[in-house]
């Protein structure tokens, strides 16, 4: 029974029957609402509206399928499938790259066109030139042991293209599999000037969320500067970021392009991935006060204008704030030319118990009265976002997707064909039946066969 | 949008809708000498296509595939562009540009409702793997609406022949076997295709976002629609499917596409969205 089992698994039709069942998990994903995507006030809505079919749905994990053991489980019969035909492929191999031809049935001709039979003078000297005209056509040939026959394979080596691309396969569901279950991932947002010591509490936010202390990336650094690079239109074309790397091998200073990522001493990989912008304040009570509390607020919403909050330590007040990093006044009110720092100004509104107050025009070095401080926008400092990556699945998965393409182009561009030549005697007259069919496509191979085909018959037919 | 880019698209318009036209005066009357002009038309309508596309890269400095305006533009560049040359270059699929041509004509339209100025992309999106990505997808998008062409004409010469009716126009198709041949390579390239921008874009997306693969509704219609493709092949493949049956198959295969490629963004919000850059 457990041989019968494995041989069903095993089958082509499971092949195809796991892609159909792992496509709709994917449809599934795809067209009903996914709780990582949604907000709890969002699933709760879900919930009061479809209470039976919510209820349903996430029974089946239907509302977390990326997440899932579904995933898991339809992949498992896919993954079992692809590994043992790939060891009988291998078994068979050695074979496969002999002559290796299907035995001649009519389904095996894609196209009677390429079915030609007459009647011959000699025989066995058709016989000989066909065996000649196959070599020199790139045909590996066999002679039909006791037949008057040969059979002759095109492209044989395609078949290893298979063989790497199901490899791959298997390497990437491991890889993928390896990452979802042992990746870090987490990002800071450092000021100019701000270090990282690697603790849990400086990161914004990192996965999986129950990652030991011990077990996080052994990095630190100090963000020393972010330098912008603005065309003669203000559109920014390139942003470095300047850190000085503190641990694990010591002080040594680097610059990184965006998205260019360094590899730190224990393998985790820091990228600069964003910046913006972190205009410095301060806050005094009067106009004379000579002890102004102040902060650099990193505001995190990038495009030019979006509000943004921000409160001052030891304060009950929380102030709103937009900032336009190159300050047109329009019609339609205050917006930005560019993202380049420019002409900056900010918008601040002081947010008291009871209700906003009005919005006040900060340029830089100026100072304004909001609510019952006094602001002054002194200096504008960059904010750096930075990932810090650990994937032991990541190399192995690009492994496969490499040798998935090596292979899978290696055995669509190559294609197999085959031709057959087999002499059946009438009497004294012998004719010679002429087949072959291809692998894909039918074009290349049959202006091969056409050639090879009017050669025989203008040299040899009676 | 700029008086020279106006031209070159509105140039591109007319010269596909005049080709369409004498596409079909050529399939119903059967106006054989007609068949060489239409391609110059059509040729035509791709010189005014390319021109409108390399003055947007002139003017952004970088792939157009920022903004819808910008995908559709090169999306049906990449569906035109092949069916002229493959027109041109055999007699029996002339008539190809006709089975994609209203599919063309209608994102060019599209192109023209959601216009935008263009702009330079921010450094974190400029990379070497964004002209990679962005070019194996419209290859494999293009191939894979040439194979619809390709799989409709089949299936409706196929039918006529099959009830023993008047071919009709449908005479000029190529045999159901070209037809066939022609269908099954184009689902083949597109699969190799896209296959490379999956590829590419994980790579991409590694660097941009941190993660090779983040189950972004983009990505993932993008992989159902190469499991989709990847069954027809299993099917032609192994199981011997042909004519009729993979035809079908292919046809409804395009939904997938349209989805990943246009769709999906109506359906559902994704990383994919460039157009706030």
């Amino acid at each position: 029974m457990l041989r019968t089992l494995h041989r069903k698994l095993c089958s082509t039709r499971a092949t195809l029957f796991s892609m159909v069942v792992f496509s709709f998990v994917l449809l599934a994903g795809l067209t009903l609402p996914q709780t990582a995507d949604l907000t709890s006030v969002e699933v709760q809505t879900l919930y009061d509206r479809h209470p039976t079919l919510y209820t349903l749905a996430n029974r089946l994990v239907l509302t977390e399928v990326f997440r899932s053991w579904l995933l898991l489980a339809v992949i498992a019969p896919l993954l079992y499938n692809l590994l043992f035909n790939l060891l009988r492929r291998l078994r068979g191999l050695r074979t496969e790259l002999e002559v290796y031809c299907p035995p001649l049935a009519p389904e095996h001709v894609i196209d009677e066109r390429e079915r030609r039979v007459f009647t011959c003078l000699d025989a066995e000297r058709a016989l000989l030139s066909a065996h000649r005209s196959m070599e020199r056509a790139g045909y590996r040939v066999a002679e039909h042991v006791g037949t008057a026959s040969l059979r002759g394979v095109r492209g044989r080596y395609a078949v290893v293209g298979s063989v790497v691309f199901h490899a791959s396969l298997i390497l990437l569901i491991i890889g993928g599999v390896m990452s979802a279950r042992y990746r870090f991932h987490g990002f800071v947002i450092l000021g100019e000037s701000e270090e990282f010591n690697g603790s849990a509490e400086q990161f914004v936010g990192f996965t999986p969320e129950n990652t030991e202390e011990d077990d996080l990336p052994q990095v630190a650094f100090r963000v020393r500067s972010v330098e912008v690079d603005v065309d003669d239109d203000d559109h920014i074309t390139d942003a470095r970021l300047f850190i000085e790397e503190l641990a694990p091998i010591g002080h040594s200073r680097r610059l990184l392009r965006v998205n260019e990522p360094y590899h730190a001493a224990d393998g985790s990989a820091v990228r600069f991935s964003d910046y913006g912008f972190a205009p410095l304040f301060e806050l005094r009570r009067a106009p004379d006060d000579t002890r102004p509390r102040i902060g650099a607020f990193k505001l995190i919403l990038t495009p030019p204008g979006q509000p943004d909050q921000f409160a001052f330590p030891m304060t009950m007040s929380e102030f709103e704030v937009r900032l336009f990093p190159d300050f047109v006044a329009g019609e339609k009110g205050p917006s930005s030319r560019s993202r380049a720092l420019e002409n900056p100004v900010a918008f601040i509104s002081h947010k008291g118990k009871q209700a906003r107050g009005p919005e006040v025009m900060l340029p830089l070095g100026g100072t304004v009265q909001v609510g019952p401080y006094w602001i002054s926008m002194p200096k504008i400092l960059y904010w750096a976002r930075l990932e810090i990556d650990r994937d032991p699945g990541k190399n192995i998965v690009y492994l496969s997707l490499m040798l998935g393409l090596l292979g899978l182009c290696w055995r669509l561009l190559w294609q197999r064909s085959w031709l057959y030549v087999t002499v059946e005697r009438r009497g004294d007259e012998a004719m010679l039946h002429i087949a072959g069919s291809s692998e894909y496509t039918r074009r290349p191979f049959a202006d091969r066969f056409k050639t090879l085909v009017d050669v025989l018959e203008k040299e040899h037919a009676k | 949008m700029s008086s020279s880019e106006a031209l070159f698209i509105w140039g591109a318009i007319v010269c596909y809708a005049a080709s369409t036209v004498v596409s079909l005066i050529l399939v119903i009357f059967q106006k054989d000498k007609w068949a060489r002009f239409n391609l110059w038309i059509a040729a035509a309508g791709v010189a005014f296509h390319l021109a409108a596309l390399v003055y947007r890269v002139g003017v952004t400095g970088h792939v157009p595939v920022k903004s819808d305006y910008e995908n559709a533009l090169t999306g049906s560049l990449f569906i035109s562009l092949p069916a002229v040359l493959i027109a041109a270059r055999s007699r029996k699929l002339l008539v190809l540009p006709l089975a994609v041509m209203p599919l063309v004509l209608f994102l060019l339209g599209f192109a023209l409702v959601c216009h935008e100025p263009g702009s330079p992309l921010t450094p974190p999106y400029k990379s070497t793997w964004l002209v990679v990505h962005v070019t194996f997808a419209q290859l494999s998008y293009g191939a894979y609406s040439l194979a619809f062409g390709a799989g409709v004409c089949h299936l409706l010469k196929e039918r006529r022949l099959r009830r023993g009716l008047d071919l009709g126009m449908l005479n000029r198709l190529p045999d159901l076997e070209d037809l066939d041949d022609v269908m099954f390579r184009f689902v083949l390239l597109g699969f190799v295709a896209s296959a490379l921008m999956i590829v590419a874009g994980a790579f991409w997306a590694d660097a941009l976002w941190g993660n090779y693969w983040s189950w972004d509704p983009v990505e993932t219609w993008s992989l159902l629609s190469w499991i989709v493709y990847g069954l027809i092949i299993h099917l032609r493949v192994v199981h011997n499917w042909r004519g009729k049956r993979i035809a079908r198959l292919v046809v409804f295969a395009i939904i997938f596409v349209l989805i990943s490629f246009w769709g999906v963004n109506f359906l559902a919000s994704t990383q994919h969205d460039f157009s706030a850059l």
